[in-house]
Order: structure tokens, then C-alpha cells, then sequence
């Protein structure tokens, strides 16, 4: 009997001691990989940009090449639009002396005959119409700096053309009669005439001239100089802002957009981003294919980007609103680390829009941007 | 002369050791356990008796560690590992889950018998620490959120609390048939914490992400006065360290009552409830936290911010204004009467006239800390086989499944040794004592010495 309970307390202590699993040693440790939120969950991103004309011309300084353009290409003027302008461009220099030696009789006023001075529009201005930019308010005036002590009465006529596309004859923007016009007495450049575009004509200024100019100046021509330069110099200068021409159409068959967003430690196998791309310039923009980059800039051939986004353009004053979903797709294994993407973009102007000059503050932004994580996110080490 | 050394360095072994702050119910069936009146404070012994580190470990938790671990292609993965369903990780929650522990070292004892009564004497030290963690929290986590769906993260909470009890018990037989036995308990507070989270709201909702949190702390300053700043808010960067062996944190009283009935030869009908009381508590350390977050996002980050630690710096400096909409408000009602864990005891024992032994019984018990309340019954049978040797087992029903118990002691000269384990089925992860399954669970060892 007390054999028989012995033994029954033994069994008792063994079952309390040895009931341990032993699918559930951890001497070997615990796989530590986990998945959170496998039901998916949505991120608010926030909001991203803008990105503005003037970031994308600020981005130039770094291409050395880019950069010397830079000079040549629009900049903001004092109230933020975007300009392309050119100040006193010299289109004519004549030595007095050298006049005087062709007069005869000195004590009658003497008329000197220039001919057609002229220079054409500026390179930004001819680079960017083939584009398709539009340059609304153009400008141009002539000034003169000359050493005589009078106003000179001209004669002739002044203008500035652009050169039509499909006839490549010249198409006068604005001109005006020089006859009644005096050059002001001045030794340094004064403005002597302005013309302006008309409504309605954007096309970029391919050459500006004084056609016929004659400068009648007075007797005795030598006692009248009063610097001792004795150069006349003519020059002009020039302003427009920029637009958008109903022709615009930039296919950009490789553009890419460089960032680093380490999603490889986290596993994923599909994102998507919803947002809302506010665009205030009056551009729109068809991806109409797109590749995410890995380190070295090559395209990851194993991740899918949806296709078919487009961004409605718009004005400052109305902004565009375009939903767009961005969808990153692994096909096989698990999205990585993403360094950029690879656009195939298609930029047109928005059609009804008026052409205005736009500002450099004038870009897109993406808005209430939420991140969808899909089939969770699988962390397997110590962020 | 070496006996006296054996019995001090018995006792100081037995102190030493890493050795239940819930009554030990099997002494109640070894014929003899010379702390019963621990279980009922109407059982006394014949003889005086010292002891010197008893040691008792409860834990208790309503959800085991198999709901948070399991085994796949022979290794073991975590709940959140993608190959464990949330189904499966969610079915093996309740829907408040909490852990607990209850520990109760006895510094020393001291009984004596005299004139029919028994009079003990102890000082120990205890404590009790847990804390709750609700469903909601695992589903965030596994599953995400619904998008415009609140989540009610509420209850989460923490607390401990460690104080010193003085007790004095006594037990005296009315007449043949019943004992009746008292032990009042002078509490003295160490220290304790308390963190309340009384609302916790997430809601994910286009375009945010939005909390509110609201919480009670209560901390003791025994060790540490954090102070305030001109406002009233609480700043952790400006602590006052405090002397250990100051005024005590808190204060209290508690009895343990006990009646036992013999009706029949070797019958015993025992009925006790333990730890009735309550103490007072200072909590120098008492504020309120309150914070509502709101993440929206982030704004005007540019294409150049788009890299890893770019986006780790705006995630940080977000983190970082989040924290700071919270306000930590130091509260003025910094006295709270808490009660003393109770519990609950009834039992039954029956010697057997034709070999007294050997005894049969039931145990029953009831319990409650923090409000999370636990029953269980146990049938036991307790043998003495050898002078020196007392064995005893039970198997029942408890709030989370089977239990059962074991439980022994050794006498050598006259020191007497004593283990036993309480657990519930469901087994353990190898080389720990992890419980696989919910579970209760008390270790209980001890020496004593009959003088």
C-alpha cells in the first residue's frame, strides 16, 4: 500500500515536472520576423511639394552645362513672373569722326544715313518657342547714347518680328514709324522708342530693326560734341514673360525622378499611394509609363508601377485637382529599397485655357497623400 | 555548537533561495505542515516552531504564452509572424488579457503553544505586480485598422505594489469539535505604482491618423520626488532623490479569520478568508496624463527629404511635437485606499480511521486582485507514509481549466522541509516554466524547525 502510493506521488512530481512542449524549445531561439498590419492599413503621407518652376531652374546649378544656360534662361522678375529679358543689346556703334569725314559742307546740317541696324531675339527666346512656350507682353525699346550736344530728328521705321513656322518669312509683331522722332540728347543709352506686342500674338521675337535709319545732325558738327567719347551707339533691350502655347507638347521618353525610400526593410508586397495632385501650371501631364530605379539607376524589371496617371493643368488663381493613384506592385518577392523612378511622360498644354504669364512660385503639389500598405509590413531586423 | 551552525545556515540557505503569496491550500492534506495556520488561521501545531524564509510565488495569467508563440517548420515564430493567422492569434485572446504575480517572502516565523491556544508571529514582505493589456491593442497590431473605425485601447494598465506585514495569529480549540483562529496584520507600505490608461481612442480616418489618450499614474516617492514647474505639469528632468528608509509610503490593517469544525473523528471542515484589509497609500508621484494625437502627415516635404534619413529626421521631429502636446498634471488627491488582495478559503479533510495516514479532501478557493476575479476546486489526498516523509496531490477545476498540486515535506532531525507546486494542464516551454495555456500557478517552498 504505501509501495503503490509512493510510486503514485512519483508519477504526480514526474507529470508536474515533465510536461514541458518540446515544439516550443526556445534554445535555439525565436524567429523574430513579424508582420504588422496584414489587413492593410493607410498611412496619411501628407503632403509633398510644391515643386516650382523656380525649383526645377534651381536644380540647373548643378549641371555646369545647365548652369551657363541658366543665364539665358527665364528668371523671376520683382513680382515673381517668370521673364526673359535682354538689356541693352548693342546693335550699332559708329564713330562721329568717322561721319564728319563724309560731310562736305560742314555748316549744314548733315543727314547720315545708318541703313537697317538690326540683331535678332533672344536665344532663350527661340530655344523655348520650339517648346511651344508662349511669351505674352513682349517688349522691346531702343535707346541711344551719343556725344552731340542736340536732339537728333530720325527718320526710318522700327520693329521686331517673329518668324512664322510653316512659311519661315518674317511677321512683324510691332513696328512704328520713326519720321518726327528725335534722339534725345544724351551720352549715355536713353530711351528713344518702345514698342509693344499687341494682344493676341505670343510668338517669340526672332529679330528686332531700325530699317532706313536716318539721323540728321546739326552744322558744324565737331563744336557740338561735348564727351570725349565720340562713339553713337544704339542698343536695345528686350522683356517678355513666359506662357504656355496651345501647341506645347513635350514627350519625354525618359524622365527620372531620383529619391531613396528604403522600403526594402519592410517586406512589402504592394503599395499604393492616393493623392491629389494640385497643379497651378497650365500644364497637363500624361505618365504614360513608368519603372522604379534601383541604386545604380537601373530599372527594377521586377516591380510594377501603374500607368495611366494624368494631371489636369491649371492656373494660379484656379488650381487643377487630379486624383491620383500610384501603385507599386512587387512581382515577384517583395518591393526593395526604391532610389527613384523612371517617367515616360507626355506634357501638353491644358486645352481652354488662356495663356497668362506664369510665376516661378507656379508648380505641383500633392495633396492629402495617404499611403495603402497591402498584405501587411514584414520587419525581419532591428530598424 | 554545530547544530546551532547547521540550523543557522539551514535557515539562511532556506532565506537565500529564489523559493505562495496565494495560501498554500495543499499544506491542508500534509499531515505535518507546521504553517497551516497560514491557509486558516484556526490551525495551530502541538509544538513551538521557528521558520525562516518561506517563500511563496503565485503568477496568474488569463491567456498562456501559446497564444503568443507558435511552432512552425520547427522553429517557433512570434503571433505577428505572417504564417500565424489573425484569426487564430485573435481566438486565443480574451478580450482583457492579464498577467499576475503575487509574491510573499517570510523573513521569519515564530509559533508557540501555550495553554490550549497557539500564538504565531511573522514578518514578511510582499508584493504584487501586473498588468492588462486589451484585445484591441493585438488587432491594431496584427490586422491595421479599418479605415473610420475607432478602436477602444482602454484598460491597458500597470501596477506593483511591495509593503512589509507584521502579523500576529491566534488559535485556540473550542471544546472538541471547533477551533476557531484570528491573525491581525499591521501593513507597512514600501512602495507601489499605478498607471491607469482610462481612455485610448485610435481612429484612422482619410486623411489621419488620430488618438486620444488619457491615463492616472500614481507612484510613490520613496525613492524619488519628481517635480513640478511653474505650471503644475510634472518635470521629469528635476528629481529629488529620497532616502529609502524614510517614513514608510503607506499604511494599513488587515485580519485573517478562520473556523474549523470537526463534526466526526478525523473530519475537519475548514472555512477562512484571508487578507481582508486595506492600505493607505501616499502617492507623492500622483499626476494625470492627457494628450491628443493627430498625424496627418507630413508637410512640404521636398524630393531632397525623400532618403532614409531624411525621413527618419521629420518622423523624429514629429514624434517628438507629438509628445509634446502632452500634458503630465500633478494631481493633489495623492492618498488612495486600496484593498489587500483577499481570498477565500473552504476545505474539507477526512482521515482514515483504519490508517491515519492516509487523508482525503477538497479544497475551494476564491480570489481577487485589481478586480480580476479566480475560483478553483481541487479534490486531494494526502499520505504519510514514513515518520519522515508527508506527500500530497489534488486535481480540479479552476477559472482557466484542470489544476492540480503537488506538495511535500522532508523532516530531518527536526527541521522539516517543504515544496509544493500548484499548476494547471497545458504544459510549459521547455527549460522555463512558461505556461503554455492560462493558468495559475504557485511555488511554494519552506523550512521550519520544531523547537
Amino acid at each position: 500500500m504505501k509501495k503503490s502510493l509512493l510510486l503514485l506521488f512519483a508519477a504526480a512530481a514526474l507529470m508536474a515536472a515533465g510536461c514541458s512542449h518540446k515544439e516550443y524549445d526556445l534554445s535555439d531561439g525565436v524567429n523574430t520576423e513579424i508582420t504588422l498590419f496584414e489587413k492593410g492599413i493607410t498611412i496619411p503621407v501628407g503632403n509633398i511639394g510644391p515643386i516650382t518652376l523656380n525649383d526645377l531652374l534651381g536644380r540647373l546649378d548643378n549641371s555646369p552645362l545647365l548652369s551657363m544656360a541658366k543665364d539665358y534662361l527665364p528668371a523671376p522678375d520683382e513680382d515673381g513672373f517668370m521673364c526673359i529679358t535682354m538689356q541693352n543689346q548693342v546693335i550699332h556703334t559708329i564713330n562721329v569722326l568717322e561721319i564728319d569725314q563724309n560731310i562736305t559742307e560742314k555748316d549744314k546740317p548733315y543727314v547720315y544715313d545708318f541703313g537697317t541696324l538690326d540683331t535678332s531675339g533672344p536665344l532663350a527666346v527661340t530655344l523655348l518657342g520650339t517648346f511651344g512656350f508662349a511669351f505674352p507682353q513682349q517688349q522691346v525699346s531702343f535707346s541711344v547714347a551719343h556725344p552731340v550736344r542736340a536732339t537728333l530728328p530720325v527718320t526710318g521705321k522700327a520693329r521686331f518680328c517673329y518668324r512664322d513656322s510653316e512659311t519661315y518669312e518674317s511677321v512683324s509683331i510691332a513696328e512704328s514709324v520713326l519720321d518726327g522722332t528725335s534722339l534725345p540728347w544724351s551720352r549715355t543709352d536713353e530711351e528713344f522708342l518702345r514698342l509693344e506686342a499687341p494682344d493676341g500674338i505670343y510668338a517669340g521675337a526672332s529679330s528686332i530693326a531700325l530699317e532706313n535709319l536716318k539721323v540728321e545732325l546739326p552744322a558744324n558738327l565737331m563744336d557740338k560734341l561735348y564727351s570725349s567719347s565720340k562713339d553713337i551707339v544704339f542698343s536695345v533691350s528686350y522683356k517678355s514673360y513666359l506662357g504656355i502655347a496651345p501647341k506645347m507638347n513635350i514627350p519625354m521618353e525618359e524622365f527620372p525622378i531620383k529619391f531613396s525610400l528604403p522600403l526594402g526593410r519592410f517586406d512589402l508586397k504592394k503599395a499604393s499611394v492616393t493623392m491629389n495632385v494640385v497643379n497651378t501650371l497650365p500644364l497637363r501631364v500624361e505618365v504614360t509609363d513608368a519603372w522604379a530605379l534601383d541604386e545604380d539607376g537601373s530599372v527594377l524589371a521586377a516591380i510594377l508601377i501603374g500607368k495611366d496617371i494624368v494631371i489636369h493643368g491649371g492656373l494660379a488663381d484656379s488650381p487643377a485637382v487630379s486624383p491620383v493613384t500610384l501603385e507599386i506592385e512587387a512581382v515577384e518577392g517583395r518591393i526593395p529599397d526604391l532610389y527613384g523612378l523612371q517617367l515616360s511622360l507626355a506634357i501638353t498644354a491644358e486645352p481652354s485655357l488662356p495663356i497668362k504669364p506664369i510665376r516661378g512660385d507656379q508648380g505641383i503639389s500633392l495633396e492629402s497623400a495617404n499611403a495603402t500598405l497591402s498584405g501587411g509590413i514584414t520587419i525581419n531586423k532591428v530598424l | 555548537m554545530k547544530t546551532r551552525y547547521a540550523i543557522i545556515s539551514a535557515l539562511m540557505l532556506c532565506a537565500a533561495l529564489p523559493a505562495g503569496a496565494q495560501a498554500f491550500q495543499e499544506g491542508f492534506l500534509l499531515s505535518n505542515y507546521r504553517l497551516g495556520y497560514r491557509y486558516n488561521p484556526a490551525l495551530g501545531n502541538d509544538s513551538d516552531m521557528i521558520s525562516i524564509g518561506q517563500f511563496g510565488l503565485n503568477t496568474r495569467g488569463n491567456v498562456g504564452a501559446a497564444a503568443f508563440l507558435y511552432p512552425r517548420d520547427g522553429e517557433v515564430v512570434t503571433a505577428l509572424h505572417s504564417s500565424v493567422s489573425g484569426s487564430e492569434f485573435l481566438g486565443n485572446l480574451q478580450e482583457l488579457n492579464y498577467g499576475l504575480g503575487n509574491v510573499n517572502y517570510n523573513l521569519a516565523s515564530y509559533g508557540i503553544a501555550r495553554g490550549g491556544a497557539y500564538h504565531t508571529f511573522e514578518v514578511n514582505v510582499r508584493g504584487q505586480f501586473g498588468g492588462t493589456v486589451p484585445k484591441t491593442f493585438f488587432e491594431v497590431v496584427k490586422m491595421g485598422m479599418d479605415d473610420g473605425k475607432d478602436y477602444d485601447l482602454s484598460r491597458f494598465g500597470g501596477f506593483g505594489q511591495l509593503y512589509a506585514e507584521l502579523a500576529y495569529g491566534y488559535s485556540r480549540r473550542l471544546g472538541d469539535i471547533i477551533s476557531v483562529g484570528a491573525r491581525a496584520k499591521l501593513l507597512v507600505g514600501l512602495n507601489a505604482l499605478s498607471m491607469k490608461v482610462t481612455s485610448f481612442n485610435m481612429s484612422s480616418g482619410s486623411p489621419e491618423l488620430s488618438s486620444e489618450v488619457a491615463m492616472q499614474v500614481d507612484m510613490t516617492s520613496k525613492s524619488s520626488a519628481i517635480q513640478t514647474d511653474e505650471f503644475g505639469n510634472m518635470d521629469f528632468s528635476r528629481r529629488i532623490a529620497r532616502d529609502k528608509w524614510r517614513l514608510p509610503a503607506g499604511g494599513g490593517l488587515a485580519v485573517d479569520l478562520g473556523f474549523v469544525v470537526t463534526p466526526l473523528e478525523g473530519l475537519d471542515l475548514s472555512v477562512s478568508l484571508l487578507d481582508l484589509g486595506a492600505m493607505v497609500w501616499y502617492y507623492g508621484n500622483a499626476f494625470n496624463a492627457s494628450g491628443e494625437l493627430e498625424f496627418t502627415g507630413l508637410e512640404g516635404l521636398t524630393l531632397d527629404q525623400m532618403n532614409k534619413d531624411g525621413l527618419l529626421d521629420i518622423v523624429k521631429e514629429k514624434g517628438e511635437d507629438a509628445l509634446d502636446t502632452f500634458v503630465f498634471t500633478k494631481r493633489r488627491d495623492n492618498v488612495r485606499v486600496a484593498m489587500v488582495p483577499f481570498q477565500a478559503h473552504v476545505g474539507a479533510r477526512y482521515r482514515m480511521p483504519f490508517w491515519q495516514g492516509l487523508s482525503v479532501g477538497m479544497t475551494g478557493m476564491f480570489t481577487e486582485v485589481q478586480g480580476l476575479p479566480y475560483k478553483e476546486a481541487r479534490l486531494g489526498v494526502g499520505v504519510c507514509p514514513l515518520d519522515w516523509l508527508d506527500l500530497t496531490a489534488n486535481y480540479g477545476v479552476g477559472s482557466y481549466g484542470t489544476v492540480f498540486g503537488v506538495a511535500g515535506s522532508v523532516r530531518f532531525l527536526r527541521f522539516r522541509a517543504t515544496f509544493g507546486l500548484q499548476n494547471g494542464f497545458g504544459g510549459t516551454i521547455p527549460y522555463t516554466n512558461w505556461a503554455l495555456q492560462a493558468n495559475n500557478k504557485t511555488l511554494t517552498f519552506g523550512l521550519t524547525y520544531d523547537l
